[in-house]
């Protein structure tokens, strides 16, 4: 069997079943179910869980909604066939590996194409049927938090290239949505169209393995199809099928639970927005462009995915930015350990590397090369003997390693976030360097330890019960 | 983040906020508490750009 939410779903659900909650009770997609996600984390708690029974924009129950998917790095690591507690750098490491290695999606018909089971066309599309989530109070709307394809049009950057990325779409109407995207591959994408007076088709794909949308979350090259980075990170090809509106060399993911398909319409734009971000605020309203959606396809007895965004279900969607970083880092010093961009940073705006430093220099040119990934303000660069998944570690290691005059540097007129809330109108921001590795070639302290040998003698078990 | 202006709805009387180049275009805003589109000089802000990116003001 292919790989895809329900089989992942089942393997966490055995693996992992202290992480894994079903929810009976119905549960309306306005604002209660977050309510209940955030009684979860308000008590530290980050299962997945499958509501059986959500309200969708019309009031009718009986919908099933995923969320959490990505709250945990141990579900990241089971979703590469690892053992739950490979999720440090192992994940990464592994995540990396497997985006080295891509692979080709497979075409396969419609009649093979679970997706496909139901076809909702034109004028029967409504998509208040569907649980579309409202999150947080100054949420414009219900919105879909999701990953969407576009491919590049012949006369593009990279002609027939799949894109997939994700992208805000807010509930407007029965057949329509808003979108928000930053400057990155869809806007340029769309703007292609768009400078032709031409509408831009897209899909919305709700409810894939995890891994297509850590995919999603990487950036790769332009001339990249990232349905082969996907088929990498799977490890198996993703299966394909045409799409139902958007011509038959559009191809959607014959897997996914939900493809919406749409136009991007040219030349309009509406507000859109506020919208509860990953970097935990609202981003503000802002002109911008609406879809209108022509088909529904979905498999039967559909999930409904979706991303509790500005908590921690996005911030370890920050793991494909992480592998985007350690790739960048290992070309610069080839002594790389880890990488890690951590959940009090949103999972995007700091970036913990730990190295093996050989030569004089080495953390400045490791720290430069995560940076030239644009979201990072903040980059700390560690010896081997920390560990850069304990975030005290790693500030034990600045607070007892770094003389400010010496090992921390400004770099100014970065390009950054749009989102981030300090940065300004030219989207440019400020970096900080800091290098808490140990001089190389001078004797330093060492840390202190109580001796193995009675560590290994005195078992807590035997004088504590 | 681009520079923000609060906005007061002028049938829910709830504040929000929009990039202010919104201002400048002739689009609606849309008020996310109530639903409603409504034009820039329908709204009961007054001195916007100086009075209402007080944090004290956000409900």
């Amino acid at each position: 069997m292919s790989k895809n939410l329900r089989e992942f779903l089942n393997k966490i659900k055995d693996t992992i079943p202290s992480g894994y909650l079903e929810v009976d009770k119905e549960i309306d997609a306005k604002f209660e179910l977050c309510a209940l996600l955030q009684h979860l984390e308000n008590e530290k708690r980050f299962p997945t869980v499958v509501f059986k029974n959500v309200r969708n924009l019309k009031g009718d129950g009986g919908h099933a909604v995923v969320s959490n998917l990505f709250a945990t790095r141990e579900n990241l690591a089971i979703a590469v066939d690892l053992p739950k507690e490979k999720w440090r750098g192992e994940l990464t490491q592994e995540v990396y590996r497997r985006i080295k290695n891509p692979v080709i999606p497979k075409v396969v018909g419609e009649n093979e194409a679970p997706v496909k089971s139901n076809k909702i066309i034109g004028d029967d599309v409504d998509i208040r049927n569907l649980p579309i989530i409202r999150h947080h109070e100054m949420d414009a709307a219900p919105y879909f938090t999701m990953a969407i394809v576009a491919k590049h049009p012949e006369w593009g950057i990279a002609p027939g290239i799949h894109n997939v990325s994700f992208h805000r779409m807010q509930y407007k109407s029965p057949r329509e949505t808003g979108i928000h995207m930053s400057p990155l591959h869809t806007w340029h994408i769309f703007r292609s169209y768009e400078e032709r007076n031409l509408p831009c088709p897209i899909a919305l794909i709700i409810g894939h393995h995890p891994m297509f949308y850590v995919g999603a979350n990487m950036n790769p090259a332009a001339g990249v199809s990232e349905y082969d980075l996907v088929g990498g990170l799977l490890g198996e090809p993703l299966r394909v099928t045409p799409s139902t509106t958007l011509g038959s060399d559009f191809l959607i993911p014959a897997d996914a639970e939900f493809v919406i398909e749409g136009e991007i319409l040219p030349n309009i734009r509406e507000a859109e927005a506020p919208f509860g971000e990953w970097t935990r605020y609202y981003g503000p309203q802002r002109d911008n462009p609406k879809i209108k959606i022509k088909a529904i396809n979905h498999k039967r007895d559909p999930i409904f995915l979706n991303v509790f965004i500005g908590h921690r279900d996005s911030d370890y969607l920050g793991l494909g930015w992480e592998c985007t970083v350690f790739k960048r880092v290992e070309e610069a010093v080839p002594t790389l350990h880890e990488v890690y961009l951590p959940p009090s940073a949103c999972g995007g705006y700091h970036a913990y590397i730990k190295i093996m430093k050989t030569v004089h220099g080495q953390p400045i040119n490791a720290a430069l090369a995560a940076l030239t990934w644009g979201f990072l303000k903040l980059v700390v660069v560690v010896d081997e003997d920390i560990d850069i998944f304990d975030e005290e570690q790693v500030w034990w290691a600045v607070a007892t390693r770094v003389q400010a005059g010496k090992q921390v540097q400004i770099l100014k007129g970065i390009r950054g976030s749009i989102l981030d809330p300090s940065i300004g109108e030219t989207v440019e921001h400020d970096a900080v360097i800091i290098d808490a590795t140990k001089p190389l070639g001078l004797p330093f302290e060492e840390k202190i330890r109580v001796p193995k040998e009675y560590m290994d003698k005195i078992k807590l078990r035997d004088f504590i019960e | 983040m681009a520079d923000i202006v609060y906005i007061i709805c002028p049938n829910c009387h709830k504040q929000f906020y929009a990039e202010s180049i919104m201002r400048k275009t002739s689009s609606k805003f849309h008020c996310p508490y109530c639903d409603l589109y409504f034009f820039e000089k329908e709204t009961t802000n007054k001195g916007r750009d100086s009075d209402v990116k007080e944090p004290k003001r956000i409900p």
